[in-house]
């Protein structure tokens, strides 16, 4: 659905994005996750043709999203981190006016999509008395108008309470189910990304340091938990016997706990527990971080 | 497209900001003219030139003084208010990213833009021109016949109501064509990267600039290459004989100047990246 092929983005000869290039199945939820400034935006500008890449080429469903912007972005809904509207209009109008740039839209087209994110109460009420919840929910309706096959989220969440995340994750879900929307949804909230999203892809600096589906990948995690005395002094010994990464608390390549326990005790340690870390996105979120440091980004 | 870029824009209270206040400045000029001082000071004038008061000092001539003062004060402002906002503000209030995560391309999204940003300037001299007049009309009990006197301009003439009211009519639409030219430099700063108040203030401080050096003396001769020279030329289809080519030759130019400054305006915003 989404082909970004080594794209570089530079302002001011600061690097924001560097040979980029991601591909996004359709019907997938993918995550971009990074940190700020990571390139994160600067990657959802230029699937918008907002950003003009210095070189490489980004296409959606085939068709060049500068070359060809009309059918690229045709089938697109776009939702940015504030959600910014006419103020002095209605909810309706708003729908009515931002559709209207990609083709005209029925009455049924925007009441359906007004009853979908639950927002018909307020619907004909000025936006400017919208609390944030309710302009996201109204941003996901735009993004809704007329009939998009892929939805780019760019932090959807940010500044929502948890009850608003919760609702809106749900939404977001059953949009993917009943719709068979392609999602692209950067965040860095991980939580929120982990119940959500199929595939991930990270970012640090600019670089794409992962990108597939982290569940498949988690399994091959070798991360640790060690409570041991001289902690400090013990892991330096593990190093020196090569069995634990340099920078990070993980098993060497062929070894395994009990090889670790075993050593550790023959050497006079300790050793309280040693287990496996539980494997989170966000474990494996800091490992891809970690192991950025370690060898070079992709 | 444009119908919705015009609800945007007479759906905003500030776009009303320059109709009412030049009712405001309409009836203050009017008020100030019911002094015996200003009618004496037009009487003088019209009796040493053995034209009679009563018909002269009519809602024609006064509606013509009226707009004289207020659009010379206001006009920019208000124009350079709306053109410069359009693009800018949009920016600044982040709904422009969002009408363009849609599959519409810049160049025709600035085009409809510009073109509201005429039909706003276009309505809001119209506007000035019918208040101007029923205003006027009011206040002295009729039409009258048109008198005007631009000594500047070696402008002296006088028509009866039916040739006063067409001249008047022609006027104001003169009037509206050369604001077009304010409206676009507006438009081309709104383009740029810069606060909506940043490309108001920019066209004000270029016109002010362009008025006040025609004006000086020493560039009397130079006149027809200051901008403000051409857009003064609907006064010049007051003149008896209006100077048609000298008319025609400052439309040529105000035309020319419009279209470079929206082509750099939409040529820059074009090449923008938008984050």
């Amino acid at each position: 659905m989404i082909d970004i092929a080594n794209a570089a983005k530079s302002f001011a000869g600061r690097p924001a994005v560097h040979d980029l290039s991601l591909h996004v199945p359709r019907g997938a939820i993918y995550g971009l996750l990074g940190h700020n400034g990571a390139g994160k935006s600067t990657t959802l500008g230029m699937l918008l043709g907002q950003v003009f890449p210095d070189r490489g080429s980004v296409s959606i469903g085939g068709h060049d999203v500068f070359a060809d912007r009309g059918r690229a972005l045709g089938r697109v809904g776009a939702i940015f981190e504030a959600p910014c509207f006419y103020d002095y209009l209605s909810g309706r109008r708003n729908l009515q006016v931002f559709s209207r740039y990609t083709t005209k839209v029925s009455r049924a087209q925007v009441d359906a999509a007004i009853d979908r994110v639950g927002l018909a109460a307020r619907i004909d009420h000025k936006v400017g008395t919208y609390s944030h919840g309710m302009r996201q929910r109204l941003a996901l309706a735009q993004a809704l108008l007329p009939a998009p096959e892929l939805l780019l989220l760019d932090e959807p969440t940010d500044g929502l309470d948890p009850e608003g995340i919760a609702d809106f994750r749900q939404t977001l879900l059953a949009l993917h189910d009943e719709l068979k929307l392609t999602i692209l949804f950067s965040s860095h909230l991980l939580q929120e990304v982990e119940r959500t999203c199929t595939h991930v892809a990270v970012m640090r600096e600019g670089r794409k340091v992962f990108d597939g589906d982290w569940r498949e990948r988690a399994t091959d995690d070798d991360r640790f938990m060690l409570e041991v005395d001289r902690h400090a002094e013990a892991l330096a010994f593990l190093r020196t016997q090569k069995m634990i990464a340099p920078q990070r608390l993980a098993t060497a390549a062929g070894v395994d706990l009990a090889d670790i326990n075993a050593k550790l005790v023959h050497a006079g340690f300790r050793v309280r527990a040693i287990a496996p870390v539980a494997r989170t996105l966000e474990t494996f979120y800091m490992d891809q971080r970690e192991r950025a440091w370690e060898v070079p980004a992709c | 497209m444009l119908i919705w870029e015009l609800y945007k824009l007479y759906a905003r209270r500030r776009t009303y900001i320059g109709f009412g206040a030049f009712v405001l400045l309409q009836a203050a000029i009017l008020a100030m003219l019911q002094h015996p001082r200003a009618k004496g000071e037009i009487g003088k004038l019209l009796n040493a030139n053995g034209l009679d008061f009563g018909d002269h000092y009519g809602g024609l001539t006064l509606a013509i003084v009226v707009i004289a003062f207020s659009f010379t004060f206001l006009g920019g402002l208000y124009v350079a208010l709306v053109a410069g906002d359009i693009v800018a503000k949009e920016y600044e209030e982040g709904t422009l990213r969002l009408v363009l995560a849609r599959p519409v391309s810049r160049v025709r999204l600035l085009l409809v833009k510009f073109a509201a940003c005429v039909i706003y300037s276009v309505s809001l001299v119209l506007f000035l021109g019918v208040t101007a007049l029923l205003f006027a009309s009011v206040y002295r009990g009729g039409l009258g016949k048109l008198f005007i006197f631009i000594p500047e301009e070696n402008l002296f003439a006088f028509y009866d109501t039916g040739e006063g009211l067409f001249r008047y009519v022609r006027g104001v639409c003169a009037l509206a064509a050369a604001t077009i030219t304010i409206t676009s430099l507006a438009f081309m700063f709104s383009c740029f990267k810069m606060k909506p108040a940043a490309a108001t203030i920019l066209t004000l401080s270029l016109l002010f600039i362009d008025v006040v050096m025609m004006n000086l003396p020493y560039f009397r001769s130079l006149r027809p290459w200051f901008a403000s020279y051409h857009m003064g030329s609907w006064v010049r289809t007051f003149h008896t004989y209006p100077p048609w080519p000298a008319i025609a030759e400052s439309a040529l130019v105000l035309v020319g100047l419009s279209a470079t400054f929206v082509t750099i305006g939409i040529a820059h915003f074009a090449q923008r990246d938008l984050k």
